[in-house]
């Protein structure tokens, strides 16, 4: 079975089965008509996904449960609070909630209406939203901290047949509220994994959400993810996007702001090896006053690999006294690694603070030189410079744990002696 | 048995000769001074006997501890015993300083065959030759010359000196953009680490760094070759006559 035929027969399978047929229902023929972002639309220029062209689906394979002991390195953290969905499903007995309901109202995405969008800003989107089989509903009352972080964990088990997943979630964080959220994808198994996971965040005023996606996933993993923030005003929000592993990823976050006095900072860091394939948009919307946005990226590229980082910032008539920020950075180590770099800035106030570059270089010969004078072989101090820059981004890592985690895995992709 | 035998030396960059047959020997103990105007290749000796990329050597040979030392790459030279002071210490972001010197300390005690130092023994040994160039220990955790003061450079240069304790040091211009405490702060440093078993080359453009780090023997660096030597008195000399002295000398 291939991708066309797989959507046809999970589309005949969740209609009226789960969630909302009717919503289901348009956002399938709005599929139908636009079908899947191709390289004519401007934001999908550099992205190849022929990967799905190999996908073959055997409806017959049984997985296996899987065992704690299975996901247990990838847990950050015992304590946190952990939800964790394989193969489409929440898997209650490897989820850990304790008391957070106390905190918050939980519910399984498939047993709810919610959110159908305005416009789809493309295929996948409008595929996520007529095939999702689960997620999650997240409801944060007004002056709720959450006492520990959220990890929500995606487990994809199968053997050498490939597994086509999709995820919606919906978080509401009221008045003054505060919540962390990790977000972990990874696949057990050899066959290629298609996740999808779109999320829907509103953030009301003076909240705070810290959005962290660590992505490190088998080589046959193929990622779309989803991110839309409505920020209220005086509200705080911060992604983190780590992508150190997979073959293909694309990350796409949007993020309004509605309201005056918000902070928003997006931070990102990438490694790609390979034929691996990582692309990160993002559109920040200035619509009010005196809001600042932080856009960081930081890209190291070897192999035959290619990045692609498009970050957009508009700023509306309206949203006077903005000050926006972004910078992309890349270090290429290789002459067969690609990166297509596009920082754009669309600015309709006159009274704001903009500024944004990209770079892109090899390691500066002058710092290898001064390492190795100090008796550091070259080796150690190529990676010492890389694991430096990929601190800049990691270092604001708030969670100890997590950021001790990451640093592990990237301190081993780069060989740190 | 010399420390540093310098024979015939001719180096060029770019294919442009800047070194065209410099002899110089050096034994432990000694502090030398290499003096020479803009241009006559203090800079080019200094990359050359550290291994630098660009620089090649076209005749001559070099010789340290009686082995062949162009043979090294940069990392070996310094854990061999070389070390350089650079006249523009480069600003190396996300790297602090103490976990470069940690690597660098324990990279040499590898090489040698001893065993690496615990974070413990690590620090204390930071403090104590932080002290050395009267540095706060706050600096440690500060990235690698960032944000430092033209100063603060050249006595972080000392600092790693003193932790990496060479058996040949080569200071290359340690006295540009230095103000009169700093020089004397830095000058002191090098001379308590004057000893039996250490050579010192100090390069300079002026006789000034020479009051403080006083020269067992000053050398003439003219037209990438040493043209005059001769004791702390030679300087005195250049600094009253100037370089174009030696226009005539040579004649």
């Amino acid at each position: 079975m291939n991708f066309a035929q797989k959507i046809e027969k999970e589309f005949n399978l969740i209609i009226g089965s789960s969630g909302d047929p009717e919503a289901r229902s348009v956002a399938m023929s709005i599929f139908k008509k636009i079908g899947l972002p191709g390289k004519k639309i401007e934001e999908w220029k550099y992205t190849n996904i022929n990967f799905l062209n190999d996908f073959e689906f055997d409806d017959n394979e049984k997985i296996n449960k899987v065992l704690f002991s299975e996901i247990e390195h990838l847990i950050i953290s015992k304590d946190f609070y952990r939800m964790v969905f394989v193969n489409g499903q929440f898997d209650k007995s490897l989820s850990f909630l304790d008391n957070m309901d106390e905190h918050i109202k939980l519910y399984q995405a498939s047993q709810r209406t919610f959110h159908n969008y305005n416009h789809y800003p493309n295929g996948f989107i409008a595929l996520n939203e007529s095939l999702f089989s689960e997620g999650s509903f997240i409801d944060i009352p007004d002056n709720t901290i959450l006492d520990k972080p959220l990890q929500i964990l995606y487990i994809i088990k199968n053997s050498e047949n490939s597994v086509f997943t999709n995820y919606k979630n919906q978080v509401s964080i009221g008045k003054h509220s505060k919540i962390d959220v990790i977000e972990t994808v990874r696949t057990i198994g050899n066959g290629s994994t298609f996740t999808t996971i779109a999320s829907n965040f509103k953030l009301g005023e003076s909240s705070t959400l810290n959005y962290y996606n660590f992505q490190s996933d088998s080589s046959k993993a193929n990622y779309y993810g989803y991110r839309s923030i409505d920020q209220s005003a005086k509200s705080n929000f911060n992604d983190f996007t780590i992508s150190i592993a997979s073959n293909f990823i694309r990350n796409d976050v949007f993020v309004n702001l509605l309201g005056e006095h918000c902070e928003t900072s997006l931070s990102g860091f990438y490694y790609t090896l390979n034929d691996e394939f990582f692309d990160n948009h993002s559109l920040i919307k200035h619509a009010k006053p005196i809001c600042t946005s932080n856009e960081t990226y930081h890209g190291i590229l070897d192999g035959a690999s290619t990045a692609v980082f498009n970050g957009k910032i508009i700023v509306e008539p309206d949203a006077q006294k903005t000050q926006a920020y972004q910078s992309n950075r890349n270090i290429l180590l290789s002459d067969t690694a690609n990166i297509f770099t596009k920082p754009q800035l669309e600015i309709y106030a006159d009274d704001v603070k903009c500024s944004h570059g990209a770079t892109m270089g090899s390691l500066e010969k002058e710092h290898l030189f001064y390492l190795c004078s100090r008796g550091i072989t070259e080796k150690m101090a190529k990676s010492m410079l890389l694991m430096a820059f990929a601190n800049r981004i990691t270092d604001k890592i708030n969670i100890e744990p997590l950021r001790s985690n990451i640093e592990k895995w990237l301190s081993e992709k780069l060989e740190i002696e | 048995m010399a420390l540093l035998k310098i024979s015939n030396l001719h180096a060029e960059i770019d294919g442009k000769p800047i070194l065209k047959g410099l002899d110089l020997m050096i034994n432990k103990g000694e502090v030398h001074a290499i003096m020479g105007p803009n241009g006559s290749g203090k800079s080019t000796l200094a990359a050359v006997l550290t291994g630098r990329e660009g620089y090649t050597v076209t005749d001559g040979s070099v010789e340290f501890n009686d082995s062949d030392l162009l043979a090294l790459s940069a990392d070996e030279r310094a854990k061999a015993g070389i070390f350089l002071a650079f006249q523009y210490p480069v600003e190396v972001p996300g790297v602090s300083n103490a976990n470069f010197m940690k690597a660098a300390v324990n990279e040499a005690r590898k090489y040698r065959g001893q065993e690496t130092l615990d974070a413990f023994d690590f620090i204390q040994l930071m403090k104590e030759k932080a002290a050395l160039v009267e540095m706060d220990s706050s600096f440690l955790s500060r990235s690698v010359n960032e944000g430092f003061s033209g100063g603060e450079k050249k006595k972080n240069e000392i600092f790693q000196m003193a932790m990496l304790e060479p058996s040949l040091a080569i200071l290359d211009e340690t006295d540009s953009g230095l103000d009169i405490d700093a020089l004397r702060i830095v000058s002191n440093g090098v001379n308590k680490l004057r000893a039996s078993d250490r050579a010192i080359v100090v390069i300079t453009h002026y006789q000034r760094l020479l009051d403080y780090i006083v020269p067992d023997f000053v050398h003439v660096l003219y037209k990438g070759k040493i043209v005059l030597s001769g004791t702390k008195e030679l300087a005195l000399i250049l600094e009253e006559k100037g370089y174009e002295w030696l226009e005539g000398e040579q004649s």
